[in-house]
């Protein structure tokens, strides 16, 4: 309780209100960071199970990664439906149904014998339930914030760079200890009870739990008691669609997740081609990933205080050219000097959007418009994983796929700045469009 | 007016720009490198001497891009 009394006397915002106080909402933020934890590790441990399956059934490197790939895009592709479903039935519903398809699509994983089941079990079970995990929470942690949105993103979006750190080595542990039948369902088991504990403590608004949001001050408006009325939330969305923002954050994501899924993937074979050892180069992945976490923490903040637009192209273009170095990496400072300074900017791609998207929209329900740039993230990742295969195997160097990588960065840069001004909303208020008393 | 508010097929300039270069970018490597790939196999047959049907048989994902592509 000190520590919390020293943090509220230190760090007050413009108006003297402390910029941190003990509130329910950092509840739901924990609650929300060990969900996207918990729920996007496995996935991103894929590679762990592609040798054991290789030797238990002879299926190849290219048959047992199409399941990984058709996970991707049904992620991508449902994400815009998961986010519509969060703002219809409430955050809290939508996990449930999402633990509930994690379950079924783990158990029924480890019970695969052939490539069509692993497709459907593993590539569109969990694919949805990633969607799930991934959408729906972001504009549930935004209903908690009035203020100082920056603070609860920036510890949400950090805990994207830890769950892969912490689960590959426990799945490693769980594969050598036991096969990996065992291993999908002694995870999806417990990653399933450890989430619906978590479901349990959750509110999906302030009001449920009889608190104000975080931030609110004498005079701001209060939430409905009431979920908002659909009709309303088909109002508000097509407000949304006919802004070019709605659409061009999306191709703005696509670009970003292009720019970083190039290098995710591609630099540790490039690594070993000039001449490292496959720990070493695996271990640039993990300096990338452990220099992003603290770009993720401090991104949202910073682009509440400086700038939306003007943050966000600065790590945009701090994104693209740490990548020149690669031009001229035949030495293992050049690849680690590299990591380092990519990390900054790969962590603080994503990391401004919900701040972007309560500039421009406010308050209204946003699971749509976060879901279709989440689609857009999501084909970036694919797209970008997916080039510098083609590129390599056609021109025999890395060169290009690099130059991929910088221009979608700066691509992306330019789109930024090619934004509309966060000045003002650019719907109607979501806040001043209040449904009549009687219904309220 | 400026090129945020300039409009194609009622979406933003940007973002079909982005989703046209993409999506063009995929169908020609994809079929550049499904053409490599058929190429190859032919010329293993041949140095093998043997003309089979399996020769000219393509995967569905290579037929799929050489279809899409009008520059392969």
């Amino acid at each position: 309780m000190q520590i919390v009394s020293i943090l509220r006397s230190k760090f007050r915002d413009s108006s003297g209100y402390p910029y941190f106080y003990t509130h329910y909402a950092w509840v739901i933020v924990t609650i929300i960071a060990v969900m996207q934890m918990v729920g996007t590790s496995v996935r991103m441990s894929f590679g762990l199970f592609i040798e054991p399956l290789e030797s238990e059934y002879g299926w190849t490197q290219n048959t047992i990664s199409v399941a990984y790939a058709i996970a991707s895009i049904v992620t991508a592709i449902s994400a815009p439906v998961a986010g519509w479903v969060g703002d219809r039935y409430g955050a809290k519903a939508t996990m449930s149904f999402g633990t509930i398809i994690f379950f079924v699509g783990m158990i029924l994983t480890g019970t695969v014998t052939s490539p069509w089941q692993f497709y459907l079990y593993f590539g569109v079970f969990t694919g949805v339930a990633q969607a799930i995990f991934l959408v729906p929470l972001i504009p549930a942690a935004m209903i908690w914030f009035r203020r100082h949105l920056g603070l609860g993103m920036g510890i949400i979006m950090s805990s994207w760079g830890f769950g892969p750190a912490l689960a590959a080595p426990l799945i490693g542990f769980l594969l050598e200890a036991l096969n990996w039948r065992d291993a999908f369902w002694i995870l999806g088991t417990s990653a399933s009870i450890v989430m619906a504990l978590l479901i349990v403590l959750f509110r999906d608004r302030p009001i449920d739990r009889g608190v104000l949001p975080y931030g609110h001050r004498e005079g701001d408006p209060v939430l409905e008691k009431t979920r908002p009325r659909p009709e309303k939330m088909r109002e508000y969305g097509t407000y949304m669609r006919k802004t070019a923002a709605f659409w061009n954050m999306s191709s703005i994501h696509f670009l970003g997740c292009v720019g970083h899924a190039v290098v995710l993937i591609y630099i540790v074979p490039f690594a070993v081609h000039q001449g490292l050892s496959l720990v070493m180069a695996a271990a640039i992945l993990t300096v990338m990933s452990a220099v992003s976490v603290i770009s993720r923490l401090f991104v949202p903040v910073l682009s509440e205080n400086l700038g939306a637009r003007t943050v966000m192209a600065v790590f945009y273009f701090l994104q693209a050219m740490p990548v020149l170095l690669l031009f001229w990496a035949h030495e293992l400072w050049i690849l680690y000097s590299f990591a380092i300074l990519f990390g900054i900017g790969y962590g603080g791609e994503t990391g401004v959007f919900p701040i972007l998207n309560r500039k421009y929209f406010g308050h209204a329900p946003m699971g749509t418009a976060w879901g279709v740039q989440m689609m857009g993230a999501g084909l970036g990742m694919a797209f970008g994983g997916w080039i510098g295969g083609p590129i390599f195997d056609i021109f025999g160097t890395y060169d290009l796929v690099w130059w991929i990588s910088i221009i979608s960065s700066l691509g992306g840069m330019i789109s930024i700045m090619l934004l509309e001004s966060t000045k003002e909303l650019i719907i109607p208020d979501w806040e001043s469009n209040r449904a009549p008393p009687s219904e309220a | 007016m400026q090129v945020k508010d300039v409009r194609l097929l009622g979406l933003p300039l940007q973002f079909v720009v982005v989703a046209l270069v993409s999506l063009s970018l995929t169908v020609f490597l994809g079929a550049w490198v499904a053409d490599d790939r058929i190429e190859a196999r032919k010329g293993i047959v041949s140095e093998q001497n043997t003309a089979t049907v399996a020769s000219e048989e393509k995967e569905v994902w290579e037929s799929l891009f050489l279809f899409s592509c009008p520059l392969h």
